[in-house]
């Protein structure tokens, strides 16, 4: 019991010796390198992988090669971040030619162990040396000295990127795009039917009618259908025959008149057999029902 | 008589209107007295620009009157208030700095804006390909045919991969890495010229000068390694020469007190205290000592600086802060101890540099070429200097061939490929130089679209106004740099490659050189921001010198014309490098337009190609136009051909009106499965002057019709191609069966 008191007593003692921020970047990069092991939500290992990425190795390693303070705040900070994407691509290399590769967990080992190892070292030098580590700017004191004029200015230099930001996914959403139907046919996996769909991006509801077609004899025929908006699919079988068989889709909209040039034309060569319908037998009725289509 | 009823208009005198305008005065002057100087008001205006440039871009898309005005608008509030300030003499350097990197970032800003959630971008598209590659393998240097070259560079796509799989998309590991590359870039060229200069006003002007050129708003904002890989070779240039520094005596510590004194120029060095010197306005190379030793100690500066006038020179005193390290230098007293730590520092500075040295050279290939060649010539003027009695730069040689060793043993090593696809561009383009010198072949029509579209007039006068003033400035520049910093070896070689400007101005007026100078404005400005820089202050110094000396014999001269007129030549290059940044129809997004690089992305060929994605599997080989090649590589995952990638003349059969045996020919030595028409490429020219590879224009010249139908609607009836997708525009042709290329 007195050892362990004693052990924590000495780990309180060194702890104390270290310079808070070497202690905050080892702490910080360890929890995020666990928040990205663990995949909480996105937003937040995002934000701890760009300070895994982009700040803690950096911070870590030129506290180890620059501990006498002789660099000025602007030189720290380039330094920082020169040095962070310097080891991040170097780690990525060295990944690579490892048999793990690159990995959510590779790269958040990796970078959290450069760190942990550039804040290890910091402290040792930290505790040999001891003079205090360099200070961050104190902001909240500044922001106190400021008039009401410049805080407001600042306050609406923060926000204003953001309206920005949100004003240009706007527009970029709102943006006009020709409407269009598109149409695609490929064959099922063996080649004994094909998939036909028939994506709706007019703007508007629209009713198609539609022939299914195999080498010139028609196979399906689905009169009229319905698509609001997104994608109807339906899957047609086809009769056995042996070689390839070309198959053809024709697809009007309702208000096309019969003898019309077809709206969308499709065809594919079959090369296995089929075997789900024989020639003459009845295709399926209509296409999947309205409560299958799904949204593009 | 119908009588109209009378507003009540409150009568406003002259006197009201005075007031009015003297409260705005006072409101600015306020707003300039606390303790951030103007830097709440620049990026209050920063900010306000980049809200309109987002109206603007939106107002484009839909249609809506007035895009442009706004958007120049716009950004002409985020450059006018930074370069403003940044012109006057009595700034503290860290409001300068914190001006630039708000500037900078706002730039950046403007580029994020245009596609504000998705890559856009052409080169975009091709390193996004290379992003996917690794995240899906784990691995590097998987082939990429759209871009040969970027997987066998891939340090920008590494740090994004980082990001991606930390839980980002694609598109925020781009903006995120970008951003953290600009705010280097934007730190590390103030402490460079700073450095070379030894004054923050010069060094943040030189910034200012930097940023217009016409790389600096869209293409190195865009996910493309130059963008990452240039701040990471400026860092590298900042390491030598702050390791130099470090290898000086100690009291060259003092950041760049030598070139302060032979430059002349008011040093604007400042303290996080705020102390500041007095020294000599015009300080000669005779004052080194005192300006050191004034440096040095603070308190006995003004004493030291006005005991003796700087040579028969007229004196005027200026402000001169004291340097952290000049306060530190001056309170050490253990000189030991602060040589052990000096040594400790250049260590360190070489481990840096080493590991940005490695990241440049893995990054981007010219990046590494153009670092590479800077170091050379760095340590060479180095040698030049000590061998005529100076003290060159004896820590550059280093640097210098580990980088020319690196950058050789990577490209044959590692990334062979680069040679072949870089040597073709280079040899062609300085063929056509000398053929344009020698008058051989006409010249390249500057400013006028493929498509027709040329730029607006006032835009062209502009762009030749700031090529002007820029071109008027360098000698005034390499004039006053000779005569101040020729000792000084970096300003040397900063001034050497600002020499290189008019050379790629000649290349622009050829078709093939025209790309490289485009790419090679980004390194050339180094040294042009510099250079013009110089000019730009030293002219700034000497009209207010006369104005002051006019002052003082009583005479009245306000110098105010010869201000404005400088002020509106800094205008003039900052908004013509916007206008030559890109083609005035890239420069917003909007409506689709053919073969128009960003203005050709839209949700119907990003459709088409999701399709071949989800319905036909990935790497599949694909016959495509330029544009949906890259989204087909992209947002499909296809195998999309490639002249120069797959080694496959794929302009033939995809251009030509009927397949010739030609055609097919190279149809099966690709191994197309599939093609994708789309029949938009009919209805105008290309914009960027090509449909669907650079060789068209080396093979037919430019185009003067729109694509025919014919070389589209060959396929409904060629045996053997099949539709298999159709959306009216875009259609998809299975070619398995002529081919042979069933899987």
């Amino acid at each position: 019991m007195l050892a362990v008191e004693r052990g924590l007593a000495s780990i309180e003692r060194r702890a104390g010796q270290v310079d808070q921020g070497v202690l905050a970047t080892g702490v910080a990069a360890i929890v995020a390198a666990l928040l990205v092991l663990l995949g909480v939500p996105a937003m937040v290992t995002s934000a701890a992988g760009a300070l895994l990425g982009l700040a803690l190795p950096g911070y870590a390693l030129v506290r180890v090669m620059f501990p006498t303070g002789r660099t000025e705040a602007v030189e720290r900070i380039a330094l920082v971040l020169g040095v962070s994407i310097s080891v991040a691509i170097c780690v990525g290399f060295l990944l690579h030619l490892l048999p793990i590769g690159l990995s959510a967990a590779s790269w958040a080992v990796a970078l959290s162990g450069v760190t942990v190892a550039g804040c290890v070292l910091a402290a040792r030098r930290d505790r040999r040396l001891w003079r205090p580590g360099f200070a961050l700017p104190t902001i909240p004191a500044l922001i106190g000295k400021l008039p009401a004029s410049q805080l407001a200015m600042l306050a609406a230099a923060v926000l204003l990127p953001l309206v920005a930001v949100f004003v240009a996914r706007f527009g970029e959403g709102a943006q006009p795009w020709s409407g269009t139907t598109t149409a695609w046919l490929v064959p099922t996996e063996g080649g004994s039917a094909v998939r036909v769909a028939v994506v709706n991006r007019e703007g508007r509801s629209m009713t198609y009618r539609m022939e299914v077609g195999v080498d010139g004899a028609v196979v399906a025929r689905f009169d009229t259908f319905g698509v609001s908006s997104g994608t109807r699919e339906t899957k047609v079988g086809l009769p056995a025959t042996e070689g390839p068989r070309e198959v053809t889709v024709k697809l009007w909209r309702v208000e096309d008149p019969p003898e019309a040039v077809p709206y969308r034309t499709l065809s594919v060569s079959v090369s296995s057999g089929g075997d789900t319908l024989q020639p003459g037998e009845n295709p399926p009725p209509l296409l999947v029902p309205p409560g299958e289509s799904r949204a593009e | 008589m119908m009588t109209l009823p009378r507003l009540n208009v409150p009568h406003v005198t002259r006197d009201d209107v005075g007031t009015g305008l003297a409260r705005v005065v006072e409101g600015i002057r306020t707003g300039l007295d606390g303790p951030l100087g103007a830097l709440p008001m620049v990026a209050f205006a920063g900010s306000l620009g980049l809200v309109l440039i987002a109206f603007a871009d939106t107002f484009e898309r839909l249609s809506i009157v007035g895009p442009t005005l706004l958007w120049w608008t716009g950004l002409l509030l985020i450059l006018c208030p930074a370069a403003g300030r940044l012109l006057l003499r009595d700034v503290p350097r860290t409001e300068r700095l914190v001006t630039l990197v708000v500037m900078g970032l706002a730039l950046y800003g403007v580029k994020v804006l245009h596609s504000p959630s998705s890559f856009t971008m052409f080169d975009e598209l091709h390193h996004w390909a290379t992003l996917q590659d690794i995240t899906e393998t784990g691995r590097l240097f998987t082939p990429n045919n759209i871009l040969l070259a970027s997987p066998y560079y891939p340090g920008l796509e590494v740090v994004a991969d980082g990001l991606v799989r930390a839980g980002m998309t694609a598109w925020e590991a781009g903006v995120v890495v970008v951003g953290a590359a600009r705010l280097l870039m934007v730190l590390v060229l103030f402490l460079l010229y700073e450095r070379a200069s030894g004054s923050a006003r010069l060094a943040s002007v030189a910034t200012l000068v930097y940023a217009a050129n016409p790389s600096f708003l869209f293409f190195d904002s865009q996910f493309a390694y130059e963008s990452l890989a240039l701040p990471l070779a400026l860092f590298v240039v900042w390491l030598v020469a702050r390791r130099e520094q470090l290898a000086q005596p100690a009291d060259a510590e003092v950041m760049g007190s030598r070139s302060i004194a032979r430059f002349g120029l008011q040093p604007t060095v400042t303290s996080r205290a705020g102390g500041s010197l007095a020294v000599p306005y015009l300080a000669t190379t005779s004052s080194v000592d005192r300006l050191r030793r004034a440096l040095l100690t603070p308190t006995t500066a003004l004493a030291s600086a006005t005991s003796g006038s700087a040579g028969s020179q007229s004196v005027s005193h200026v402000s001169l802060p004291a340097t952290p390290v000049a306060s530190r230098l001056g309170g050490r007293s253990n000189s030991t101890a602060a040589a052990t730590r000096t040594s400790e520092s250049g260590v360190a500075m070489t481990i840096c540099l080493l590991l940005a040295t490695a990241a440049v050279v893995g990054t981007h290939h010219i990046t590494s070429i153009a670092l590479t060649a800077f170091l050379v010539v760095w340590a060479f003027v180095g040698i030049v200097q000590r061998r005529r009695g100076g003290t060159g730069a004896p820590g550059v040689a280093g640097p210098a061939v580990v980088a020319l060793v690196a950058t050789i043993a990577w490209m044959l090593y590692v990334a062979s490929v680069t040679v072949g696809y870089l040597a073709p561009a280079f040899a062609g383009a300085l063929e056509q130089v000398f053929n344009l010198i020698a008058g051989d072949s006409g010249g390249r029509a500057l400013f006028s679209g493929a498509a027709g579209g040329d730029a607006p007039v006032w835009e062209r006068i502009l762009a030749y106004g700031s090529v002007l003033v820029v071109l008027a400035a360098l000698p005034v520049g390499l004039i006053v740099l000779w005569r101040r910093l020729r000792r000084d070896a970096l300003a040397v070689t900063l001034g050497l490659t600002a020499m290189l400007y008019p050379v790629t101005l000649l290349a622009r007026f050829t078709e093939q050189g025209a790309e490289i100078a485009a790419r090679s404005v980004a390194f050339v400005f180094i040294g042009v921001g510099f250079v013009v820089a110089i000019a730009i202050v030293w002219l700034v110094d000497r009209v207010a010198n006369r104005a002051t000396a006019a002052r003082v014999r009583g005479q009245e001269r306000s110098g105010r014309f010869a201000r404005s007129a400088l002020g509106l030549a800094v205008v003039v290059v900052l908004v013509g490098g916007a206008i030559l940044a890109v083609p005035h129809w890239a420069r917003m997004p909007g409506s689709y337009l053919v073969s128009a690089d960003p203005r050709s992305i839209e949700p119907r060929g990003i459709a088409a190609a999701a399709w071949a994605a989800r319905e036909l599997g990935p790497a599949n080989r694909f016959l495509a136009d330029r544009i949906n090649r890259t989204l087909l590589a992209t947002w499909g995952r296809q195998h999309a051909l490639a002249a120069v990638g797959d080694q496959v003349d794929v302009k033939v059969p995809f251009l030509e009106p009927s397949l010739t045996p030609r055609g097919l020919a190279v149809l099966r030595r690709g191994a197309a499965e599939y093609v994708l028409a789309d029949h938009r490429l009919t209805t105008s020219l290309p914009f960027v002057g090509t449909y669907v590879e650079r060789g068209e224009l080396v093979e037919n010249g430019p185009w003067v019709a729109p694509l025919p139908s014919a070389a589209l609607d060959k396929w409904e009836s060629i045996k053997g191609a099949h539709r298999v997708y159709d959306d009216g525009l875009i259609r998809i042709y299975d070619i398995r069966e002529l081919t042979d290329a069933r899987r």
